[in-house]
């Protein structure tokens, strides 16, 4: 077991190099964009101002500089290496910071050539950029030094503040859509799927077709904002637009889920149509199998045969659907989120790509890949759980 | 036990495509394990293909799906004989009268009315309806030859080269697919925006599932008898792969293409909607949406039409898919 | 089955029940706008908290205020040396400054502080901290108190026209040598040239004095240091109640060592909206006190409201403000390419357009069309200055002709640039729509925000958009930042050595008739060039609640929260 999810987590590496790789460069192809002038709109700011924030962000450098300056903003430890020398003062280092001349080398060990006081120290590696260093820990081991901070996304070109602290702000949210919104699925997917599995070709079996295929068909954007209507607009007085209230804001009117009805609905729908189609033919087939006939000549109870043997093994298909769509799910669902105004990750970063605050689209994407590693790796154990045939780790193949 | 495995795989990996249908993006309904093994050998010879097209006519959802398919084509093609004729050229504004005709409800002159700017929905609807054919069609052209390209490759070749390109498809599969999307169309410079990137971004995107599904499928035909007496026989892998294998699992595929139309519309209409597919003037069911939804208390059709024109035309993509599974897996024939 | 089914529904009509009603404990009892429906004056009652939509705040630290809804909680907190009268914006009065004098040739200002000012934990206001803040705009080294990195501030060119600027922004000082704290009271500014209009410039809310040992030290707050730029300390009306609660609010209260006039009210809450549909909806519910009306929601909105008598003060009754703003959208021609360098073909472009059409379609009545690069609420306005700006299909023919292009024939398509999802698509579709029927093909050339504005940089244009909203409402800040040969701003790159001369020429008249007279030469000449074509003239689109009294919401988009009050609930 131990060792199967340690493999997994080994192949996760690769994909998120070959993610984050991909996104640095397709970011770096992005064509003539000025982000830095967002900050002023549609006035003009100096050329002398730009560039001076580009250095500040470090946006100045090559792509691939870049990419390693953020694999090694992420990394929790670094090895450094003092020589000993002092620092000497620099009037164009920011007042408080110590000025490091050595050069950011590799993506773990960070070489620099002065010996910071104990504690935290406020570094400054180039003219006009800084960053924090031995926030958690610091330890001498031989002529090196083992420095622990959190994990630094960086900071947005708009506004300044940490990447970290927006998605901070931003991924509670997205969990709590997807949550709901998973319940929902569960609840009407898979019951919707054993009803028209038992009661195949019957009214209730064409009507969970039927109705699937028409959700599959919803333009989700559409539904959500045709939900509004029907609730906010049409029916406003007898819910005193209880639902079409956004979720920030200080009002404090409703309890919090009510907020999420129509967006768990609308983000649920497709899922929930597809976790019934599922559902259904899964269950089908395995009745249609052997042992399953076999129970039932050996003259068991149709419903224990159905809840006992049936059951367990079409759900697994359906499990692993529903967790790997959950996973999606906590990738943010930015057209539900831009519909609700739902300030979640997705809709945070899709503003952030379209204003090209690189530094949050990075940080967001980094985020979504390690929930959906996350939530993917949940789904291969949950294998062992629902289906005895499987057992982990390596050797017996 | 490595069979298990395998299986056990094979099914997650398709059921991964799913996960692009998060946040409404869906390249089509779920891959589920027993559309993998629709019948190859049910497509090869000609009397069942006959058979596939007389159950397929068989099934009246599927063909009233074909028929509204049919009538969109049409109205779409000879929308400039007759559109701008009896309703106005929906294309253009007349500023003089635009403030009188704007936001005006359903008459014999404007069918569902007309928007913000006075011009005909419904007239729009139908150039709307070019937009969309045209991406869905052509985007699904795309991933269907990047993926049956690749699939072939990779399912006839395996070894690494399998892994190689499996990888490149768990690296696209992982990534959100509609930012990635989004991404694709920011890089597109400002002259070149339009409709050729959006099918470019829907359809480069939508490779890896067909990748996966056609794999999967070429591997269990690879197992067939024919293959290895083709393959004693002296045949060239190109032949091999070409003349025997290819066409024997494509049928999962041609399932999968057919929703994927529908799949790709929808797409397009998200794009268009977030403010990043197709740019005015051109017209765009999804941007038609975007824009009217300000008027929602006053006007509603604005944003009710061109959502039920997507409905429409999606859901008889999917139900002619649907239509044309059943009519080749003998396995639901029953 | 059909029983289950029963039951099921049941269930489901009980959950909408409940649903419902737990919607209906929301529905606030309607309250009847006050009988006179006047200013309330009279009547006034203090206390309450009034709620006031914003977007996200960039920053609310004044050292890197620019978007109006951080400008908007920085100006509750702090006060700058003047202040830009709410109503009468053509006039200043004092704010943290109790006098201030221009030597003759307007190239040194002394401003001479109120006495017993204090910033909200108490301690003093001085002259050093005017210094202290100024400088530390101007600085390439300023650290951000939030992530405690380096991020220079880009507001550093309100102050260019100081002494020393250049040589703090080179990185040659940390301290501009013009301004100066003689004494504690008195703080004396020298500037490089002659600027009359200075005083309307410290107006901005920017300009603030900052408390340095709180900037450095951090704010307490509850027995822990909290950042200056979640918690900044000023010597406005009102103070922060607790750190700014990102994305969702920031809440201020009166600030008790306030040297001016006390608010009524107890205190703001700025509540933070990702959109302003949400935001109106949230009014709707009864859950915020200004809101801004979403499009086309705008004439019910007026009919259900009442609309302000000045379009700025909201009083029960009259509570959707459609004031004018001191702003301008109006579109730029490239007056390097190879088209549009051709006169009458600007001419006959800016004939074409149907502003009328545009403001009453687009934007419900509630913009207005612009004869005027000069909003009607700056001082040199003159009513149809701008000759062109009209709509006139017979004088764009005559032009376009004039133009060698007759009908259009030997044109070849123009590119209309703009930047995507900000609503201004329809607007394009309308000029395109006008160009067409003189017989101009155009083609769309949309982009996302930031690759537009680094295509207007770059020159890669032919027609374009913009808006300006002015920083301070002067006419210096319309035709220096917009035509002025080096500047920025000046996108249709219009080179005018006349131009460039006579602004600094009206700079340095301190008769502010004479001045405002030079100015609206300078327009004339500039307008005959056609370098820009205005289409509009903002207006407010917002609405005030029924209990909120004598609000006044100014035309640079500032709320006065001082004088506002609210009606005891009934």
């Amino acid at each position: 077991m131990f060792q199967y999810i340690s493999r997994r987590v080994l192949q996760f590496i690769p994909v998120f190099l070959g993610v984050t790789l991909l996104l640095f460069l397709t970011a770096n192809y992005l064509p003539g964009a000025d982000p830095i002038q967002l900050k002023m709109g549609e006035k003009a700011i100096d050329p002398a101002t730009k560039a001076r924030l580009l250095k500040n962000l470090g946006l100045d450098r090559p792509w691939y500089a870049q990419y390693v300056d953020y694999l090694s903003a992420l990394s929790p430890v670094h090895v450094v290496y003092y020589d000993g020398t002092t620092p000497e003062a620099d009037p164009k280092v920011p007042a408080g910071a110590l000025k490091q001349t050595g050069t950011v080398a590799l993506i773990i060990p960070r070489i620099a050539s002065e010996v910071p006081p104990k504690g935290v120290t406020t570094i400054s590696p180039r003219e006009g950029m800084t960053y924090t260093r031995g926030e958690v820990a610091r330890w001498a081991i031989g002529g090196l030094t083992l420095e622990f901070d959190p994990p630094d996304l960086g900071t947005s070109i708009y506004n300044g503040r940490k990447v970290l602290d927006i998605l901070g702000e931003t991924y509670p949210y997205t969990v709590k859509l997807a949550l709901s919104a998973i319940i929902l699925e569960i609840i009407f997917g898979i019951g919707a799927g054993i009803v028209s599995a038992i009661k195949k070709n019957s009214f209730w079996d064409v009507l969970v077709t039927l109705s699937t295929s028409i959700l599959v068909a919803l333009p989700v954007f559409w539904l959500g904002i045709m939900l509004q209507y029907t609730f906010a607009i049409w029916l406003k007085d007898a819910t005193g637009g209880a639902f079409y209230l956004p979720a920030t804001g200080a009002s404090g009117e409703f309890a919090d889920w009510v907020y999420l009805i129509l967006p768990s609905i609308t983000l649920a729908s497709v899922s929930t149509a597809y976790a019934a189609r599922i559902m259904r033919s899964q269950l089908l087939e395995v009745t249609g199998q052997d042992y399953i006939r076999t129970a039932y000549a050996k003259g068991l109870p149709a419903r224990k045969v159905l809840w006992g043997h049936a059951m367990k093994n079409a759900l697994i298909p359906v499990v692993t659907f529903i967790g790997l769509d959950f996973g999606g799910m906590l990738s943010g669902a930015i057209l539900t989120e831009s519909v609700f105004n739902w300030p979640g990750v997705g809709y945070t970063i899709f503003r952030a790509i379209v204003g090209r605050d690189f530094p949050i689209v990075y940080g967001g994407v980094t985020i979504i890949l390690f929930a959906v590693m996350f939530m993917n790796l949940l789904v291969d154990i949950s294998y062992a759980f629902l289906d005895p045939r499987i057992r982990f780790g390596g050797g017996e193949s | 036990m490595s069979k298990d495995k395998q299986s056990r795989e094979s099914r997650i990996n398709e059921e991964h495509s799913v996960k692009d249908g998060r946040s409404g993006m869906p390249a089509g309904p779920p891959v589920s394990a027993e559309l993998a093994h629709v019948g190859h050998d049910e497509l090869a010879g000609r009397t069942l293909f006959g058979d596939a097209l007389r159950r397929l006519g068989r099934n009246k959802l599927a063909v009233a799906a074909l028929v509204w398919i049919i009538i969109v084509i049409i109205a779409a093609v000879t929308a400039d004989l007759w559109v701008p004729r009896f309703f106005g050229d929906p294309r253009t504004i007349n500023s003089v009268t635009a403030a009188a005709n704007r936001l005006q409800g359903p008459s014999s002159h404007h069918l569902m009315g007309t928007d913000e700017l006075g011009r005909d929905i419904f007239g729009r609807v139908v150039y709307g309806a070019r937009t969309s054919l045209v991406v869905g069609f052509t985007a699904v052209a795309i991933s269907l030859t990047i993926g049956l390209l690749l699939a072939a490759v990779a399912g006839f070749y395996g070894k690494w080269l399998d892994t190689i390109i499996m990888r490149i498809t768990d690296i696209f599969l992982a990534f959100p697919y509609i930012l990635f999307s989004i991404l694709i169309l920011a890089i597109v410079p400002p002259e070149a925006r339009g409709i050729g990137p959006v099918i470019l971004a829907i359809g480069l995107l939508g490779w890896p599932t067909f990748a996966r599904l056609y794999r999967g499928s070429v591997l269990s035909v690879k197992e067939n008898d024919y293959v290895d007496a083709g393959r004693a026989l002296g045949a060239s892998d190109a032949r091999l792969m070409f003349r025997h294998i290819a066409p024997n699992a494509i049928a999962p595929v041609i399932v999968y293409a057919t929703m994927s139309v529908g799949g790709a519309i929808l797409t397009e209409a998200a794009l268009s909607f977030l403010g990043l597919g197709i740019q005015p003037p051109a017209i765009s069911w999804g941007k038609m949406i975007e824009s009217g939804r300000g008027y929602l208390i006053v006007s509603p059709g604005l944003v009710f039409w061109p959502g039920m024109a997507i409905l429409s035309t999606v859901l008889a993509f999917t139900l002619l898919g649907d239509g044309v599974r059943d009519a080749i897996d003998v396995k639901m024939k029953d | 089955m059909s029983k289950r089914f029963r039951v099921s529904m049941a269930l489901a009509m009980a959950l909408v029940l409940l649903v419902s009603m737990a919607g209906m404990t929301g529905c606030k009892a309607k309250t009847t706008p006050s009988k006179d429906g006047g200013t309330g004056a009279g009547d006034i009652v203090k206390g309450g908290t009034m709620s006031f939509y914003i977007g996200e705040p960039a920053y609310i630290d004044p050292y890197n205020t620019q978007e109006s809804e951080g400008t908007e909680v920085e100006q509750s907190l702090f006060d700058s040396l003047t202040r830009v009268d709410p109503l009468d914006p053509k006039n200043l009065v004092g704010a943290a400054a109790e006098s201030w004098e221009p030597n003759a040739d307007a190239t040194v200002f002394t401003f001479k502080l109120k006495a017993g000012a204090k910033f909200s934990d108490g301690t003093p206001v001085t002259a050093k901290d005017f210094v202290y803040a100024w400088n530390r705009i101007v600085n390439p080294n300023t650290i951000n108190t939030l992530t405690k990195k380096v991020d220079a501030s880009v507001i550093g060119y309100h102050l260019a026209f100081v002494k020393g600027y250049d040589d703090v922004v080179g990185g040659k000082a940390t301290e501009m040598s013009g301004v100066k704290a003689i004494d504690d009271a008195t703080f004396e500014v020298t500037l490089s040239q002659p600027f009359a209009d200075f005083a309307f410039v410290v107006a901005h809310p920017a300009l603030a004095p900052v408390p340095q040992a709180l900037v450095e030290g951090g704010v307490d707050y509850n027995g822990a240091k909290v950042p200056f730029g979640d918690f900044p300390v000023g010597n406005g009306p009102f103070k922060m109640a607790e750190p700014w609660k990102h994305g969702q609010y920031i809440k201020v209260v009166a600030n008790e060592n306030y040297v001016g006039e006390k608010p009524y009210v107890d205190g703001v809450d700025f509540k933070i909206f990702k959109d302003t549909e949400a935001a109106y909806t949230e009014f709707e519910a009864g859950n915020l006190d200004f809101a801004p009306i979403g499009e086309g929601k705008i004439k019910i909105a007026q009919e259900k409201y009442g609309v302000s008598a000045d379009g700025y003060t909201v009083n029960p009754g009259k509570q959707v403000v459609l004031g004018a703003e001191n702003a301008t959208y109006y579109m730029i021609f490239n007056m390097a390419d190879k088209d549009l360098k051709n006169l009458a073909l600007r001419k006959a472009i800016s004939l074409a357009i149907n502003r009328q059409a545009i403001c009453d379609t687009v934007f419900e009545g509630t913009r207005e069309p612009a004869d005027n690069i000069l909003p009607p609420g700056i001082a040199g306005y003159e009513k149809g200055a701008w000759e062109f700006a009209k709509y006139d299909v017979a004088a764009a023919k005559a032009a376009l002709a004039e133009a060698g292009y007759p009908e259009g024939k030997g044109l070849g398509t123009i590119k209309l640039s703009f930047n995507s999802g900000a609503g201004h698509e329809k607007i394009m579709e309308i000029v395109q729509s006008d160009l067409k029927a003189i017989g101009i093909t155009t083609v769309f050339d949309s982009a996302d925000f930031p690759v537009y504005l680094k295509s207007l940089d770059a020159g890669k244009f032919q027609v374009a958009r913009l808006g300006w909203l002015a920083d301070y409402p002067i006419t210096d800040n319309f035709l220096y930042p917009l035509f002025q040969s080096k500047s920025g701003d000046n996108k249709s790159k219009i080179v005018d050595p006349a131009v460039d001369k006579a602004l600094d020429e009206a700079r340095k008249i301190t008769d502010d008739a004479g001045r405002i007279k030079a100015y609206q030469d300078i327009n004339k000449t500039i307008q005959a060039q056609v370098p820009v074509s205005p289409l509009m003239f903002y207006k407010h689109t917002r609405v005030g609640s029924s209990r909120i009294n004598n609000f006044v919401w100014d035309a640079q988009g500032l709320g006065d929260f001082t004088k506002v009050w609210i009606s005891p609930a009934k």
